[in-house]
């Protein structure tokens, strides 16, 4: 169960990993493009902007769930390191506590969003903004897979301060 | 609402909670039982505040700076400073000092610079004559340049949060940067007098020209993002976008010293570097709303304004406070959560909000080189490889340096606003 759990986590964040790529390698991209076409060419591409925003809203909200798996958000941990030992392990259950919950309120009012504004629509790309607050179930429940994982398999987060800046 | 927010944010925050979920979970609580709204409201202001086309520059700045790490421009920029400044006494303290300003040009951020010209500077001082610990000391002070000089990640975070120009704000950090960097030298000079620095011996104009050559494409970096942001040819988010697109070609076809295979790695790891703090300000957006509509902001300002009117005292009691927050929590995070309580207030003193923008990513920044928590200080001592107890010893000598730069940009607004106001008429 515990394992079973761990590959989906696991999985789940390559996957996360693998779809990062191309949405940074998009909207930089076209960002160059856009900057060449309305100098170069004097051609401005209307919807660039929206179309940027977009990828970047789905970039930040993945890249929040691979950075749970990682286990490199931010934290204060100067008050945790004055309680003693046996009490700073119950730390693992708070922060993957807290990520849990937090992505089961994701999930409930980002899916609520998301039905929400399937009527309205980007005014330059014509598609519907669903599109944009889907971002937030989606993270939700990739947070959620590793939060569980985290709390199962009691991965310990109290990294030294290194490893948390990803080095 | 505001009290039940800020009591269980805190509580939160105690507990080493996350603190983009700390944030989250305290204003869904606050929504839910202190206030008229639906906690949707929370969620829907996190895509809100995220889907802004200023913030996309902050992965573009990060890509930058990523990418020329990896194509090992740092070292041809430092060999050609060093060829430069190398020849007198104490030559390879300020040859840092200097390549951190170079580097600040294109990277946004103070531990990036740490880590990525610390190893190299460290190495070829400690093999000339420095001790380690005045060696670690040097590139943790001089990290603290990279966000100050533009482009800088934490003035684009101010500026968005503020609502501020970030052109403006770009061009208000320059002379700050460059004035730290030279009390800086000027510090180190007068250590000199007693440590007696080794020094390079004096290079042909052969060596400087060659040098010069090697780096001359990575020195351009700085020239395009620079001179493209502040004549106005682009935005901040198009700079971050083109320096992007140039590092790529530098490190993939020019020098060639990355290959594809390892792109996607840079791509992911600039995402969550982004996503980090990009994830805080998603969830404080809500927060922000918050202050707006119970307006406590103004009545914050209102007991501020009672204890002092004088402004001149204000910038004093925020310099304390944001120091003493940013030696303990994360910048870009003390940064996120300060800014909407901080500027009405600042503004209604008639302090310049560019102005005290750069007051408050200052002394941000010299928390980074501040024990206890100073990021900057566990990169170099980790690269250095002494302990970060010696490293905080290392460093006190460089307090009064910061001290010095943070007093005179405090108090000196003109030197702040002097090239704002001329490319902003």
């Amino acid at each position: 169960m515990i394992g079973l759990v761990k590959r989906i986590s696991d999985f789940a964040n390559r996957a996360t990993e693998l779809a990062l790529v191309p949405i940074v390698l998009f909207f930089t991209g076209l960002l160059i493009v856009a900057v060449f076409s309305r100098y170069v060419f004097q051609l401005p591409i209307v919807t660039s902007i929206e179309m940027t925003r977009l990828a970047f809203v789905w970039a930040v909200f993945l890249g929040a769930a691979a950075g749970v798996k990682r286990g490199v958000h931010v934290r204060v941990v100067a008050f945790m390191m004055l309680l003693p030992e046996r009490l700073r392990g119950l730390t693992i259950f708070v922060v993957h506590g807290a990520f849990l919950v937090f992505a089961c309120l994701m999930i409930w009012h980002g899916a609520k969003l998301t039905i929400q504004m399937k009527a309205t629509s980007f005014p330059t790309l014509g598609i519907s903004q669903a599109w944009l607050y889907l971002a937030l179930p989606v993270a939700g429940v990739l947070i959620a897979i590793h939060a569980i994982s985290g709390l199962l398999s009691r991965t310990p987060v109290d990294l030294d301060p290194l490893e948390e800046i990803g080095r | 609402m505001i009290a039940v927010i800020l009591v269980a944010f805190f509580a939160l925050v105690a507990l080493s909670v996350p603190m983009a979920v700390a944030i989250g979970l305290a204003v869904v609580l606050g929504l839910t039982v202190a206030s008229p709204f639906p906690a949707t409201i929370m969620f829907q202001k996190a895509i809100a505040g995220t889907d802004n086309f200023v913030l996309v520059a902050i992965p573009l700045f990060v890509l930058t700076g990523n990418l020329m790490n990896a194509a090992g421009i740092t070292d041809r920029i430092f060999t050609f400073v060093r060829r430069c400044v190398g020849f007198v006494p104490g030559g390879l303290a300020y040859s840092n000092v200097s390549a951190s300003v170079v580097f600040a040009g294109m990277s946004g951020s103070a531990v990036a610079d740490a880590a990525a010209l610390g190893k190299m500077e460290i190495k070829a001082m400690s093999q000339n004559g420095y001790s380690t610990d005045f060696a670690a000391a040097v590139t943790a002070a001089s990290s603290v340049i990279g966000p100050i000089i533009p482009p800088s990640i934490p003035l684009i975070l101010y500026g968005v949060l503020a609502e501020e120009s970030i052109g403006k704000l770009f061009a208000a950090g320059f002379l700050p940067g460059l004035l730290y960097a030279f009390v800086l030298c000027v510090w180190i000079a007068v250590m000199d007098r007693w440590h007696h620095f080794p020094r390079d011996g004096r290079p042909s104009l052969v060596e400087i020209a060659r040098a010069f050559g090697r780096a001359f494409f990575a020195l351009l970096t700085p020239a395009i993002i620079l001179g493209g942001l502040l004549g106005g040819i682009f935005t901040p988010t198009e700079a971050g976008a083109v320096a992007a697109g140039y590092a790529f070609i530098l490190a993939f076809f020019i020098y060639r010293t990355v290959s594809f295979r390892e792109l996607p790695a840079i791509l992911v790891e600039t995402m969550v570097t982004t996503a980090i703090v990009l994830f805080i300000i998603a969830n404080v957006s809500s927060f922000s709303w918050a202050l707006v509509v119970t307006q406590s902001a103004r009545d914050l300002a209102g007991f501020i304004l009672s204890v002092s009117e004088n402004p001149l005292v204000f910038l004093m009691i925020m310099n304390l406070l944001l120091l003493l927050l940013g030696s303990f929590i994360e910048d870009g995070a003390v940064l996120i959560l300060m800014t909407p309580i901080l500027v009405p207030i600042a503004v209604s003193l008639g302090i310049d909000p560019v102005h005290f923008g750069v007051i408050m990513v200052l002394n941000l920044m010299i928390g980074v080189a501040l024990p206890p928590v100073g990021m900057s200080l566990f990169v170099t001592a980790h690269v250095s490889g002494i302990s970060i107890e010696r490293m905080f010893r290392a460093i006190l000598p460089f307090l009064p340096p910061m001290f010095v730069t943070l007093l005179i940009v405090t108090y000196w607004p003109g030197l702040v606003l002097y090239i704002p106001s001329l490319l902003f008429p």
